[in-house]
C-alpha cells in the first residue's frame, strides 16, 4: 500500500513540481487567443485641415464587483452619467463571485471621459475594436467623400477608392480566453498594436463646397429645378475645390438614400452640353488658323443642314445684319453662325481638337465610376452630325470634363489632371504622399487661348451671361441651354441650364461648371446657371482674398498720378 | 456509550474533513457566478444521508449482514438485472434508476459494498477448502454474475474496481495465484471481443495522449495541464483557469481532482494523499486486529475498493492511468457514491469496535 501511494506522490511531483512550469505555460497558451484590433480609419480632412470624415472611438465599460467598496455610492455616481438606472447598476456591481462585467458597450468618447474623470476603483474602460464612421458635416461634400459600410470598409468616394490608404494595420491581441473563445478582460495581455489609418488631405475647400452646395440648391428651388450640379476648380493646378450635385444625402443616414441620390452624377453622368461647347469650337477653329477673328458666318434665324433645319434660340438676340464673326457668333449664342464655322474647319479638325480636349475619355478623377461621355468617331458622322456638335449637340460630356477643358482655355492651353487629394498623412502626422499638379498635354496656342478668353469677356460683359459679372472683377464664361433628349427625341420643355465660366479672366484663380436641369419657366442657362457662378465667384474671391481688379486699377492710376 | 469510546474518532474525522472538503471543490468546479450549484445542495444532502447511513452501519452487528448475505446477494443481482431492463442510460451506460426528485441512482456502486460482504462471508466459511475446484466454482459464479451485469451496462470502471476487490480478497483468504492468474490472462484475451470502441480507445489513448488531442486525448491533457500548471501551491480556491474556463470536462465528478491539483498544488494534492493514506492505515489495522476472517476480509475488500479508486481516479487525472469513468472517493459529485463509501467506512468502525471489546 506504501508503494502505491509512493507512486502517486512522485507521479504529482513531477507533473506538479518537475514540470509544473511546462505546463502553466501550455495552460496560458491555450487560453491565449489571437483577436485581430483593427487600426483606426483614418480622417479625411478638406484642404485647410477641417475633418470630414472621422471614426469616432467606442469605448465600452465593465465593473470587478468585487473591487466595488460601497456599490450605492457608485451606482449613484454612475448612474446619471451612463443614463442606467441605479438599480440595475447596482445589480450588476452586487453579482457575486465574477471578476467582470459589461456595463455598457458602445458608448462615446464623451461618456467615457466622464467616467474616466469618476476614477473609480473596479471601473473600467476599455476601447472598441472598430470605432464608428462618422461625417459631423452630414450632407456637404457627399457625393466626393463616399461612405463606408458596417465593416468600416470605404463603399464609395474617396473612401472607397483610398481604401487601402484609410484602413490601418491591424494589430493583434493576444489574450487569456476562455474555452469558448471569449476574451477574459482582467487575463494577461500580449499586444501587438495596430496602426491607424492615413489621414487624406483632400484638395476640397470646405467653405467653398459650401457656398457651392447652398447657392445651387437655392438655384434649383427658387427654378423649381430635378437636380444640378456645379464644379469649381482651380484652373492652374486642376485641384478641385468643389463638387456637388443636388439632391445630396446626409451621410450619416446613406443607408437610406435612393441610389439615385447617392450617384455622383458631375462625374458619372453624362449630358448634351448646348451652347456651352461652343467654346471648344470657337478654341478649334481660331487654333487651327482656319477662321480668323474677322472672317464672318451667315447667321439668319435658320438654315438647312442635310435635311434639317437648325434654328437659333429664340432668346431675342437676333443677328442684325445677318453676318456675324466668330466673336459675336460666341457672345450671342448663334447657332447657325456655329454651324459655318463647324462647316469651314470640317469634321476631322473639330474631331481632333475635340478629343484632344479630353471629351469621349476618362478625366482620370480619383473618384468611382467616371463617365466617359459619348463621342462618335468621325466615320460615324452625318452631314447633321458635324452641324449639331457645332452648337452642342449629338454628343455628351460630363460637367467635370467640360469644367476641365474650359480650365485648358483659362490657363494658357493646359489640359491638367483634376485633383481631389493633396496630401496623405500618416496618423501621427508625416507626410506618407504629396500629389502635385500634372499637366497631362498643352492643345491650343497662347494666342488662341488669348482671343477665346477676350470673346468670353465680351459674353460676360455685353453677351448672355450678363448675370454672371461679378462687381470689380473680370469674368469670362459662356452660357448653354441644350434641350434633353427624352425618349429618343428632343424634349420640347424639358431643358438643361448651364454655365461654365471663369474669373478673373486674366489670371483666373476659378474655373466653374453650373449645370441645371429641368428648371420650369425661365430655363435660360444665362437666367438660372449664370447667376450661381456669379454668387459662388463673388463670395469665393472674397474668402480667397484675390483683390478686385478695380482696386488694382485705382492703384495703377494713383501711382502714375503721383 | 461503550461503544461510542470504542470508535475511531480519527478516522471519522478524516473522512468528515475530505468530505466537506469535496463539496468545498465541488462549489469551486461548478460555481456559475451566481447563487449556491445544484450540485452542491445535493451532495450536502447525500452527505446528511451518508452520515446517518453511516451511523446506520455503525451500529448493527456485521454478523447481522453475514446471516442475510443471500438476502443482500440475491436483492443486488435483482437490482443490476433491474437497471439492465429498466435503467436510464447516460453517456451511453444503463447504470441509473431514476429514484424521483432526489435523483439518479448507481446500484453498482452499493452493489460493490453488497459483493465485499457476501464474498467475504462465503470465503470465511470455505476458508479450508478453498482451493478446491467446486468452491473456486462456486465463488468464481458468486462474483462473476454480478461483475458481468455491471460489464453489461456497461460500466467498466466499477467492474474493474470490482474486480480488483474480490482478487485482492481471494488472494488474502489463499486462493491459489495461479487461478487468479489464468483468470488474468482469460480475461484479458476475452476483454477486447467486450469493450465499445470508445472504452478500448479511452484504455489505450494515455499511453500517448498526444494521437487524439481532440478526441479520447483531451481530457488528459487538459487535466493533466491543469494539474500540472497549479505547481507548489496552486493557484489558489476559486482561481483555476483550467476548470473554470471549462477546459476541463466533467470536472465535478470524475476529474474533480484537476480541479483540486490546480487550484491547491502539490501541497493541497499531498494533504489529501494524507488523509486517504491515514484511511487506508487505519483500514490496514481494522483488518489485522478484526475477530474473524469474516471481518477481516470485509475489511479487506473495503480497502481495496477505496485503494482502487484513489489510485485509479488520481492516476487518470495525472495521466499514469487509463481512463475509466469513477468518482473520487468522498470528494467527487454523486450520491450512491458518496453514501455507499460512507457506509463503508461504517462497517469498517463497526469491525473495529467488535474486535476492540473482545481484545479488552
Amino acid at each position: 500500500m506504501v508503494p502505491l501511494f509512493l507512486i502517486l506522490i512522485f507521479s504529482l511531483f513531477e507533473t506538479q513540481v518537475v514540470k509544473g512550469n511546462h505546463y502553466k505555460e501550455l495552460a496560458f497558451q491555450q487560453h491565449l487567443c489571437h483577436i485581430p484590433i483593427a487600426g483606426t480609419r483614418g480622417k479625411i480632412l478638406d484642404r485647410n485641415g477641417s475633418i470630414l470624415a472621422l471614426s469616432l472611438q467606442l469605448y465600452s465599460i465593465g465593473v470587478n464587483p468585487r473591487l466595488i467598496d460601497s456599490p450605492e455610492k457608485v451606482a449613484k455616481q454612475l448612474s446619471p452619467v451612463l443614463s442606467i438606472s441605479e438599480k440595475e447598476l447596482l445589480e450588476k456591481m452586487t453579482f457575486r463571485g465574477v471578476e467582470f462585467i459589461w456595463i455598457d458597450r458602445k458608448v462615446s468618447d464623451e461618456i467615457a471621459s466622464k467616467v474616466k474623470k469618476l476614477n473609480i476603483e473596479g471601473i473600467y474602460l476599455l476601447k472598441e475594436e472598430t470605432g464608428k464612421r462618422f461625417y459631423p458635416n452630414h450632407n456637404l461634400a457627399c457625393h466626393i467623400i463616399g461612405y463606408t459600410g458596417i465593416d468600416d470598409q470605404g463603399l464609395d468616394g474617396i473612401e472607397a477608392i483610398y481604401e487601402n490608404y484609410l484602413t490601418g494595420k491591424a494589430g493583434l491581441l493576444k489574450a487569456e480566453c476562455d474555452n469558448f473563445g471569449r476574451a477574459i478582460p482582467q487575463g494577461k495581455r500580449e499586444l501587438r498594436p495596430a496602426t491607424d489609418g492615413c489621414n487624406l488631405v483632400l484638395t476640397i475647400d470646405k467653405f467653398i463646397q459650401y457656398l457651392a452646395e447652398s447657392e445651387l440648391s437655392k438655384a434649383i428651388k427658387k427654378y423649381k429645378a430635378r437636380s444640378g450640379t456645379i464644379i469649381v476648380m482651380d484652373p492652374q493646378t486642376g485641384e478641385i475645390l468643389a463638387l456637388a450635385n443636388y439632391p445630396n444625402f446626409d451621410i450619416n443616414k446613406y443607408t437610406s438614400t435612393p441610389k439615385s441620390v447617392l450617384r455622383n452624377r458631375g462625374v458619372c453622368d453624362s449630358y448634351e452640353p448646348g451652347s456651352t461647347f461652343k467654346i471648344i469650337l470657337a478654341a478649334a477653329a481660331l487654333d487651327c488658323g482656319k477662321v480668323s477673328m474677322t472672317d464672318v458666318f451667315p447667321c439668319g434665324n435658320s438654315m438647312q443642314v442635310g435635311g434639317w433645319t437648325i434654328y437659333n434660340a429664340n432668346d431675342g438676340l437676333a443677328s442684325e445684319f445677318g453676318y456675324e464673326n466668330i466673336k459675336d457668333i460666341i457672345k450671342y449664342s448663334f447657332n447657325t453662325g456655329s454651324v459655318g464655322i463647324g462647316m469651314k474647319i470640317g469634321t476631322n479638325i473639330y474631331f481632333d481638337y475635340i478629343k484632344k480636349f479630353g471629351f469621349g475619355s476618362l478625366t482620370g478623377i480619383e473618384l468611382p465610376g467616371e463617365g466617359e461621355g459619348i463621342v462618335l468617331n468621325p466615320e460615324d458622322w452625318s452631314v447633321s452630325s458635324l452641324a449639331t456638335i457645332a452648337f452642342g449637340q449629338g454628343i455628351s460630356v460630363t460637367p467635370l470634363q467640360l469644367v476641365r477643358s474650359v480650365a485648358a482655355i483659362s490657363n494658357g492651353g493646359k489640359i491638367m489632371r483634376p485633383m481631389l487629394v493633396k496630401e496623405i498623412l500618416s496618423s501621427d502626422g508625416h507626410v506618407v504622399k504629396t500629389f502635385t499638379p500634372e499637366v497631362e498635354d498643352v492643345i491650343l496656342k497662347p494666342s488662341t487661348t488669348e482671343k477665346i478668353v477676350t470673346i468670353l469677356e465680351e459674353v460676360i460683359s455685353d453677351g448672355t451671361g450678363k448675370k454672371a459679372q461679378i462687381p470689380g472683377y473680370s469674368v469670362a464664361g459662356k452660357t448653354g441651354t441644350a434641350q434633353i433628349v427624352d425618349g429618343g427625341v428632343y424634349s420640347a420643355n424639358k431643358y438643361i441650364s448651364s454655365f461654365v465660366g471663369f474669373v478673373p479672366s486674366r489670371n483666373p484663380r476659378l474655373v466653374m461648371i453650373v449645370k441645371i436641369d429641368e428648371a420650369r419657366g425661365v430655363y435660360w442657362g444665362g437666367y438660372v446657371a449664370a447667376p450661381v457662378f456669379g454668387e459662388v465667384g463673388r463670395e469665393s474671391l472674397w474668402y480667397m482674398g484675390v483683390p478686385s481688379e478695380k482696386y488694382i486699377d485705382k492703384q495703377d492710376t494713383a501711382l502714375k498720378k503721383e | 456509550m461503550n461503544k461510542l469510546k470504542n470508535i475511531d474518532f480519527i478516522l471519522i474525522i478524516t473522512v468528515l474533513s475530505i468530505i466537506i472538503f469535496g463539496i468545498i471543490m465541488i462549489y469551486s468546479a461548478s460555481f456559475k457566478g451566481e447563487g449556491i450549484p445544484t450540485e452542491v445542495r445535493r451532495q450536502i444532502i447525500f452527505f446528511f444521508i451518508g452520515i446517518i447511513s453511516m451511523s446506520f452501519m455503525i451500529t448493527i452487528d456485521y454478523d447481522f449482514w453475514g446471516k442475510s448475505r443471500w438476502h443482500i446477494y440475491i436483492f443486488t443481482i435483482l437490482l443490476l438485472i433491474f437497471v439492465l431492463l429498466k435503467g436510464d442510460n447516460i453517456r451511453g451506460a444503463q447504470s441509473w434508476i431514476t429514484l424521483g426528485s432526489l435523483g439518479r441512482f448507481q446500484p453498482s456502486e452499493l452493489a460493490k459494498l453488497a459483493i465485499i460482504i457476501t464474498l467475504a462471508k462465503t470465503l470465511s466459511l470455505n476458508e479450508e477448502k478453498i482451493n478446491k475446484i467446486n468452491v473456486v466454482i462456486k465463488i468464481g459464479l458468486h462474483v462473476g454474475i454480478p461483475i458481468l451485469l455491471i460489464i453489461l451496462q456497461p460500466d467498466m470502471g466499477t467492474s474493474l474496481v470490482l474486480i480488483t476487490i474480490v482478487f485482492t480478497m481471494l488472494f488474502c483468504t489463499g486462493v491459489n495465484p495461479l487461478y487468479l492468474m489464468g483468470v488474468i490472462i482469460l480475461s484479458g484475451g476475452i476483454m477486447p471481443f467486450f469493450l465499445k470502441e470508445y472504452q478500448w480507445k479511452r484504455l489505450t489513448v494515455f499511453i500517448n495522449a498526444h494521437q487524439d488531442p481532440t478526441g479520447a486525448g483531451w481530457n488528459i491533457i487538459q487535466s493533466q495541464i491543469a494539474v500540472g500548471s497549479g505547481q507548489i501551491l496552486g493557484k489558489g480556491y476559486l482561481a483555476g483557469t483550467q476548470s473554470h474556463l471549462n477546459f476541463v470536462p466533467e470536472n465535478t465528478t470524475d476529474f474533480i481532482f484537476s480541479v483540486i491539483g490546480e487550484e491547491f498544488g502539490f501541497i493541497g494534492c499531498t494533504l489529501l494523499l494524507g488523509g486517504y493514506f491515514l484511511i487506508i492505515w487505519k483500514g490496514i489495522n481494522i483488518a489485522r486486529t478484526a475477530k474473524d476472517t469474516f471481518s477481516t476480509l470485509m475489511a479487506i475488500g473495503i480497502i481495496a475498493m477505496f485503494m482502487s479508486h484513489i489510485l485509479e481516479n488520481i492516476g487518470m487525472n495525472i495521466g499514469i492511468m487509463p481512463i475509466t469513468g469513477i468518482p473520487l472517493p468522498f470528494v467527487s459529485v454523486g450520491g450512491s457514491s458518496l453514501i455507499t463509501n460512507m457506509m463503508a467506512i461504517g462497517l469498517l468502525l463497526n469491525i473495529k469496535s467488535k474486535s476492540q471489546r473482545t481484545l479488552f
